[in-house]
């Protein structure tokens, strides 16, 4: 017995639904509908942003398989940038130098007034690791109290100046 | 009763029994009216939707059971369809893009209307009363044919609504619009073997549902 004639008295029975017609006049009516709505419309309405999304990015093949080239090629650059071999000088850390912070702080940058003795100094000390005294001063414990530092900062901190 | 005409018009109107590949319209007479609609030529489109409009209600309306919610989305299908046309490039028939367009609305209509809606059926042709299968199928039963047809239409479609969305339309597809099993697939997007699978347990469950017809 074949597939369909298992079924046949199925399919005699929904041979039935192809005489369901519907009033006459009744498709004419839908296609006058359909006309009236488009003609309602601007011509280049999309239905929907995601529609109109993808209707921009309708690419074809070639320009696809072109997009697709260059994001393979873009990553597998990326890949391989991320994992070349560095050399022994990139992997060293940079030493900080006094410069960095005269920099960064105003405050150690303009110690002395410019062409002075102490600043032509101070300006040669300013690539000397950071690890050195700052720009010649150190922190030493004991703080020199004054009337404006006086219960402010504690009192066995102080920085001395050369 | 309406006008009378032979079982082989009827076919032939509604274009249902009809594989698609016996078309009697050249497929590049679509193409140019396809092109013709995508540069906004109402008139081509017209005559688009003159050739499919009778196809597309047919399966929404056996998707649906309602006259009324078949209209609503025959037009919606054509509306979406018109603003979709830039899209299509014409890999498929046109065809077969208009009837997934069309089955994805029927689809998405079916799961938002949860509840059980009142069918509201199309009339049966005069034709069907003398058509010798049904005529041997309900001529045991009643002699009232008329009532007992329009009983049998009724237990049709309720039987056709218990059956899940995916193997309604395989049955609407194939067993009353007469398409081929690989239209369907391409319609469906998937391959011949899910196409038969799924018209084989339809049919299952129909001859259950309809056990009182069946031998």
């Amino acid at each position: 017995m074949s597939f369909d004639d298992q079924f046949k008295d199925v399919q005699r029975l929904l041979a039935l639904k192809r005489y369901e017609c519907p009033p006459p006049g009744h498709l004419a009516r839908i296609a006058r509908n359909i006309r009236a709505t488009l003609k309602t419309e601007p011509r280049d309405r999309q239905s929907t942003w995601w529609d109109a999304l993808l209707n921009q990015l309708d690419l074809g093949p070639a320009w696809a398989a072109a997009l697709a080239l260059a994001v393979a090629v873009a990553y597998f650059y990326g890949w391989t940038w991320s994992h070349r071999a560095q050399t022994r000088a990139e992997f060293a850390p940079a030493i900080p130098t006094q410069r960095w912070i005269a920099d960064a702080n105003p405050f150690w940058s303009t110690p002395f007034s410019s062409g002075s003795e102490r600043a032509a100094r101070v300006h040669d000390q300013l690539d000397r690791p950071s690890i050195y005294p700052i720009l010649g001063m150190e922190p030493v414990r004991g703080w020199r109290p004054s009337s404006n530092t006086r219960g402010i900062v504690p009192v066995d901190y102080t920085i001395r100046s050369p | 009763m309406r006008r009378g005409v032979s079982p082989t018009d009827v076919a032939a109107t509604l274009n249902q029994s009809a594989p698609v590949e016996s078309e009697p319209r050249p497929a590049e007479q679509d193409d140019a009216l396809v092109k013709r609609s995508q540069h906004g030529d109402l008139d081509a489109y017209d005559e688009l939707v003159r050739r499919y409009r009778e196809r597309v209600y047919s399966a929404l309306y056996h998707m649906t059971s309602s006259r009324e919610d078949a209209s609503d989305l025959t037009q919606e299908t054509f509306v979406k369809a018109f603003r979709a046309l830039k899209s299509f490039k014409g890999d498929s028939s046109f065809f077969t893009w208009l009837y997934r367009i069309a089955i994805n609305k029927a689809i998405n209509f079916l799961k938002q209307r949860k509840n059980r809606h009142p069918m509201s059926l199309d009339d049966l042709d005069f034709n069907a009363e003398h058509d010798p299968d049904l005529v041997a199928l309900i001529s045991e039963k009643t002699p009232r044919r008329e009532a007992a047809l329009a009983e049998l239409q009724a237990r049709l479609n309720e039987a056709m609504q218990k059956l899940s969305e995916p193997h309604r339309l395989v049955v609407t597809l194939h067993d009353i619009q007469g398409l081929p099993h690989e239209e369907i697939g391409r319609i469906m997007d998937c391959n011949v073997g899910t196409v038969r699978s799924r018209l084989f347990y339809a049919r299952q469950q129909l001859q259950a549902f309809l056990a009182d017809y069946v031998k």
